[in-house]
C-alpha cells in the first residue's frame, strides 16, 4: 500500500538517507528496527511529508507522493510522533484536530460520526470529557492513536508507540494496535525500541544500519547474526512458543 | 449518560459560558454609560442603544461623549485578549500574551519615539514628518517598533533554535530592553513631550476618539476573521508541531503571521489607549479553565472575557476607588500576580514529570 523508492534525505549536505526502500501493506505491522541516529525517525517524517526526501519518492498505491497535498496526504497517511505534549485539552476535542484535513471551519455530522465510531471502538468513551492532563499514559497513547485513526488513513506511522510507558500500559497499547490493524486493515510502520515486543506484534522486522536498509525479514526469522551487525551486541536467540526470543549473552 | 450526551452538554456548557460572557459585556456596557457627568437611567440608556428616540442632549452625550471609551474598551479588550490566546496556541506558551513578548513596550517605546521626533524635528523636510504629524503618525511608529520587536524574536529564535518556548523569555527581556528605551527617550524629553509620553504610556481609554477607533475598526475586523479562519490550523498547532506539519499545515509560516497580525492590532491598540498590560494574559487564562484548549471556544470566549476584564476594570478605576486610576494600572495589579501563579505552576508541572 505504502512504499518508498529510493529514498533519501540530506540535512546540510549530510546524507542521513540512502536508497530506503520500505514498504507496508494493508493488515501488517513492519517494524523499524536500529540503533539511535541511524534515521528511523528522519524516515517517518519523509513518509509523512513533514521533511521532503532529496531523492526517491514515497508512493501510496500507485499514486505519487509529491503529486498530493499534505493535506490530502494526511487522509492517506497518518503519524503520531514519539513524544507529544499534554495539552489542557478534553479527550474529544483533541481528537477532533484529526479531522482537520477534511474540516474547513465547521466540523459536519460525518465528521462527527467518524469521531464517535473511533472512540467507541478504543473503548474510550468514559474518557470523552476528560482533560489530558488527568490521563494515564497508555490512556494518552490511546488518544493519540484515536486522534491519528479518524484521519482515516490506511497506513499509520508510530514513533516508538510504548517508550514513555509502564508494562502494563505497553501491552495495552500493543494490543490496540494489533486490533486496529486486524478489525480496520490499516497497514502499520512502527519505530520500536523493544526486540522481542517487535517480534511478538509485527509481521516484519526492518533492520537500518547507516543510514539505509540493512535487512528485511519476517519476524520469527532474526538470527543473532543480524543483531550483532545491526546494534554491535552479542545475544542469543532462544524459541519460545515458536517465536524466536532475544536474551543477553552472559 | 453516554459519552455522546456528555460531550453535548460540555459543548452547551461552553455555549452557555460564552453567552453569559455577552450578557456580562451588555451589562457593562449599559452601567458605564449610565455614570460620568451625571447620571443617565439604564432605561435610557438601552433605549438609545437601539436607536429610540430619548431626547437629543441625552444622545450626544451617550454617543459622542461616553461612547469611545466604551467602543474602545470593547475593541481594545478583545484584540488583547484574543492576540493571547492566539499567541499562546502559536508559541504553545501560557505565558504568552502581547504585553509579555515585549510588543506592548515595543509599540509604546515607538509611539514615544514619534513623539520625540518630531520635537527635535529628526525629520524634518521628509516625507516622514508628513507622516508623523498625521493623525496615524502614532500608530505607525508604534507598529513598526512592534514589528521590529517580532521580528528579532522570531530572527533571533531561527538562529539560535531555540523552542517557541524559550521565546517567551526573550519577548520579556525583549520589553525590558524597550522599556529602557523609553525611560530614556523620557529623560531627554521637555516638560510637555514629558507629559503626553507618560500620560499616554498609562493605559486608558478616555483617550479614544471616534477617528482613532474607525482606524482600530479597520484593522480589528480582518486580523478577528483571519485568526477565526486559522482556528483549526492553530488547534493542530497546539496539539503538536509535527502533527500540524504532517496535516500540511505550514507552522512556522502560520507562526510568522499569526504574530504579525497579533502585534499588529496590538500596536494599533496601544497607540489608542496606552499600554494595557497583562488583559492578553487574564483573559485566555480564566477562558482556559472553563472551555478547555479548543480555540473554537478559546478564540471567541478570549475576545469576549478581554473586552470584560478592560471594562470592568475601567468601570474600578473610575467609581469605585478614592481616586481615578487609569486602567492599565488596574489590570497589570492583576495580571502581575497572575503571571507568576501561571510561572509556579508550569514549573512544578515540569519538576513532577
Amino acid at each position: 500500500m505504502l512504499r518508498t523508492e529510493g529514498l533519501g534525505f540530506s540535512y546540510r549536505s549530510k546524507k542521513v538517507l540512502h536508497d530506503v526502500d520500505v514498504s507496508v501493506e494493508g493488515g501488517e505491522i513492519v517494524s523499524l528496527l536500529g540503533p539511535n541516529g541511524v534515521g528511523k525517525t528522519t524516515l517517518m517524517k519523509c513518509l509523512c511529508g513533514i521533511l521532503k526526501p532529496s531523492e526517491g519518492n514515497v508512493y501510496v498505491g500507485n499514486t505519487d507522493m509529491r503529486e498530493v497535498s499534505l493535506r490530502d496526504r494526511a487522509k492517506l497517511i497518518a503519524y503520531v510522533p514519539q513524544r507529544v505534549p499534554r495539552i489542557h485539552s478534553t479527550v474529544m476535542d483533541y481528537i477532533l484536530v484529526g479531522r482537520r484535513p477534511y474540516i474547513e471551519l465547521n466540523v459536519s455530522d460525518h465528521d462527527m460520526e467518524v469521531v464517535w465510531e473511533v472512540v467507541h471502538a478504543l473503548d474510550l468513551d468514559h474518557l470523552a470529557v476528560k482533560y489530558l492532563d488527568n490521563l494515564s499514559g497508555g490512556e494518552f497513547q490511546k488518544v493519540q492513536i484515536a486522534r491519528a485513526l479518524v484521519q482515516e488513513a490506511g497506513t499509520l506511522l508510530l514513533d516508538e508507540p510504548t517508550s514513555s510507558l509502564d508494562v502494563s500500559n505497553a501491552y495495552e497499547t500493543m494490543h490496540i494496535i494489533r486490533k486496529i490493524v486486524e478489525d480496520r486493515g490499516v497497514g502499520v510502520i512502527m519505530i520500536a525500541h523493544d526486540l522481542n515486543m517487535a517480534i511478538h506484534l509485527s509481521d516484519r522486522l526492518v533492520f537500518m544500519k547507516d543510514g539505509t536498509v540493512y535487512k528485511e525479514i519476517a519476524n520469527d526469522s532474526v538470527t543473532e547474526d543480524i543483531i550483532r551487525d545491526v546494534y554491535n551486541i552479542d545475544v542469543r536467540v532462544v524459541a519460545d512458543s515458536g517465536k524466536p526470543y532475544i536474551v543477553p549473552k552472559d | 449518560m453516554s459519552a455522546e450526551e456528555e460531550y453535548d452538554r460540555f459543548n452547551r456548557r461552553r455555549g452557555l459560558f460564552l453567552t453569559l460572557l455577552a450578557v456580562g459585556i451588555f451589562g457593562l456596557i449599559v452601567v458605564t454609560l449610565s455614570y460620568g457627568d451625571y447620571f443617565i437611567p439604564y432605561d435610557e440608556i438601552i433605549k438609545c442603544l437601539f436607536f429610540m428616540d430619548i431626547g437629543s442632549t441625552q444622545h450626544v452625550v451617550i454617543w459622542n461623549i461616553r461612547m469611545p471609551r466604551v467602543v474602545a474598551g470593547i475593541l481594545v479588550g478583545s484584540a488583547l485578549g484574543v492576540s493571547g490566546a492566539v499567541m499562546q496556541s502559536i508559541l504553545r506558551n501560557p505565558l504568552a500574551s502581547p504585553y509579555t513578548l515585549g510588543i506592548s513596550n515595543s509599540a509604546a517605546f515607538g509611539a514615544a519615539f514619534a513623539l520625540m521626533a518630531s520635537y527635535w524635528g529628526i525629520f524634518s523636510g521628509t516625507v516622514i514628518e508628513e507622516v508623523l504629524s498625521g493623525v496615524y503618525g502614532m500608530s505607525l511608529f508604534a507598529f513598526i517598533f512592534s514589528l521590529l520587536a517580532v521580528v528579532v524574536i522570531v530572527i533571533l529564535s531561527r538562529i539560535t533554535m531555540v523552542t517557541p518556548e524559550a521565546m517567551v523569555l526573550m519577548g520579556v527581556a525583549l520589553g525590558a530592553i524597550f522599556s529602557a528605551g523609553l525611560s530614556s527617550l523620557q529623560y531627554f524629553a521637555d516638560d510637555q513631550t514629558l507629559a503626553s509620553m507618560v500620560y499616554w504610556q498609562f493605559g486608558d481609554l478616555s483617550k479614544a476618539s471616534w477617528n482613532e477607533l474607525i482606524l482600530l475598526f479597520i484593522v480589528w475586523t480582518p486580523v478577528i476573521l483571519y485568526f477565526i479562519h486559522k482556528i483549526w490550523d492553530y488547534n493542530a498547532m497546539d496539539a503538536d508541531e509535527d502533527v500540524a506539519s504532517s496535516m500540511g499545515i505550514n507552522v512556522k509560516g502560520d507562526r510568522l503571521i499569526g504574530l504579525v497580525a497579533s502585534s499588529l492590532v496590538t500596536a494599533v491598540c496601544i497607540s489608542i489607549a496606552g499600554i494595557i498590560g497583562f488583559v492578553g494574559l487574564l483573559g485566555p487564562h480564566i477562558v482556559r479553565r472553563v472551555v478547555g484548549n479548543d480555540n473554537r471556544f478559546l478564540i471567541p470566549g478570549s475576545m469576549m472575557l478581554g473586552a470584560l476584564i478592560l471594562l470592568l476594570a475601567d468601570m474600578v478605576g473610575r467609581f469605585l476607588l478614592p481616586v481615578i486610576i487609569p486602567v492599565g494600572i488596574i489590570t497589570s495589579f492583576l495580571g502581575g500576580p497572575l503571571f507568576i501563579y501561571i510561572l509556579i505552576r508550569g514549573y512544578r508541572r515540569n519538576a513532577e514529570n
